[in-house]
């Protein structure tokens, strides 16, 4: 494992301003993004892979506007929304919706199927 | 959708420089996962370990035998960590998706898979109606008061049922737990989109494909249904493929006619994987949701956790599942509450 933490440097580092871009990044300043303590759990390792093994990395990147997948995601998925895609009117959506916020209302409809519980 | 997950132009600025300053021009670099991800054909694993701090080394597991490039940590330059939510593979170590456990009924022929309700002890929920010992579509109809919906649009929607391990079903088999359980529904059919190495044989099916499938056709029949035969690559010569469930999410977020609904029965326990990259996944999915694509997930054949929820150190924990797990109200998850 090289890890090449300065943290000496991790003030200096840090962006002021959320996404601001430096001038000049210190590409050497590595902080841990994720680590394991220990090999995780039934696996064993057997070093290296040979010599000249490439793999393909895939680098996700944080997204501009933090919410509007997740927004996006509750418009198509409401009602009363216009953009729902329901199908069903929204009154015929709602006969086939259980606003369960109450466990008992849950409770309720799994006897009301004989469901022992 | 790449405007939803698109990310800050500074941040395509700031990695494209971070990049060729490791000698990897943009010119390498392509955009895919619907506009929020970068993916690096190639790199050798020298150069992966200098790009990520890291120490990737190849790991097998005890048990399957399959072996996977893997790293036990990584690191980003710390002006990335506010731009990069995680890269892969790195330590994602997510045992293969588990199928659930399908205890079989073999004395109706071909026709598989009857779930039993309640592992090798006696049925823990118990209906009035229904005195069996197995979960049966007609069952299923009632508990969901379907009974008297005949599906619609049927011409417009479709039914996913995503498989994984190579899994695929049979449609002998299909035909003759139909004929059985649900004769109207004899003539059933299903589409099978094999993908990252994924196969049909349809002489050679797997317990799962087949009772995913079934259940499936029990539930939606006429609705055209198309299973998802994902491969299992880990078992193959390709160690470094990433996660299983990446795998489909890349191949089904390309497509331009997705099943309005997709049905997934296989998880992980979600400790295998590190919280940016259950993001990660999570954000895939949503993906999918913000297209109008309702998803369903298993929960499990355990309720809170399988085994006796006893951890090593001697405490009870109950053992949440990934990606059932993901942010509330992306998915309708499914499972026994028992157990």
């Amino acid at each position: 494992m090289r890890y090449h933490c300065i943290y000496l440097s991790v003030l200096a580092a840090v962006p002021l301003g959320g996404l601001a871009k430096p001038l000049s990044p210190r590409w050497n300043d590595m902080h841990t993004k994720h680590s394991w303590n220990a090999v995780p759990k039934n696996w064993e390792s057997l070093g290296g892979p040979p010599s000249g093994t490439t793999i393909d990395l895939y680098v996700a990147l944080k997204p501009h506007r933090q919410n509007a997948l997740i927004d996006a995601l509750y418009e198509v998925s409401s009602p009363e929304h216009p953009k729902h895609v329901l199908h069903h009117s929204s009154a015929r959506a709602r006969t086939h919706m259980c606003h369960c916020s109450d466990p008992d209302m849950v409770h309720t409809y799994l006897r009301s199927r004989w469901l022992s519980l | 959708m790449a405007e939803l997950v698109a990310p800050h132009p500074n941040t395509l600025e700031l990695v494209n420089s971070w990049l060729e300053h490791h000698g990897i021009p943009s010119s390498s670099v392509s955009m895919t996962h619907g506009g929020n991800t970068l993916m690096l054909k190639g790199v050798s694993v020298t150069n992966a370990d200098t790009l990520l701090g890291a120490s990737y080394q190849l790991y097998r597991h005890v048990e399957r035998g399959e072996t996977i490039i893997r790293t036990v940590g990584y690191a980003l330059p710390a002006v990335l960590h506010g731009h990069v939510l995680t890269v892969v593979p790195t330590t994602s170590f997510a045992s293969p998706p588990t199928r659930r456990k399908t205890p079989r009924n073999h004395s109706g022929g071909t026709a598989t898979g009857l779930v039993k309700s309640g592992s090798r002890e006696p049925a823990t929920m118990l209906s009035s109606r229904f005195d069996i010992d197995y979960v049966t579509p007609d069952f299923l109809r009632w508990l969901y008061a379907t009974e008297e919906y005949i599906p619609a649009a049927t011409e417009k929607n479709r039914l996913g049922i995503a498989g994984y391990l190579a899994d695929y079903p049979s449609p002998a088999d299909l035909e003759a737990f139909m004929t059985k359980y649900y004769s109207d529904a004899k003539d059933a059919t299903f589409a099978v989109v094999p993908l990252s190495g994924g196969g049909y044989d349809e002489d050679d099916p797997t317990d799962e494909g087949n009772l995913d499938i079934q259940y499936a056709e029990a539930m939606a029949y006429p609705t055209p249904v198309t299973f998802y035969s994902t491969g299992d690559e880990r078992s193959g010569t390709d160690p470094d493929s990433d996660d299983f469930f990446v795998s489909w999410l890349r191949f089904i977020l390309k497509q331009r006619s997705i099943p309005q609904t997709i049905s997934t029965s296989y998880l992980v326990d979600e400790s295998e994987n590190s919280r940016e990259h259950s993001i990660y996944v999570c954000d895939l999915f949503a993906q999918l949701g913000a297209r109008g694509v309702s998803l369903l997930f298993a929960t499990g054949d355990d309720g809170v956790g399988h085994g006796n929820c006893v951890t090593e150190d001697g405490s009870v924990q109950f053992i949440p599942v990934f990606p059932a797990t993901c942010m509330c109200s992306i998915f309708l998850r499914l499972g026994v509450v028992h157990k």
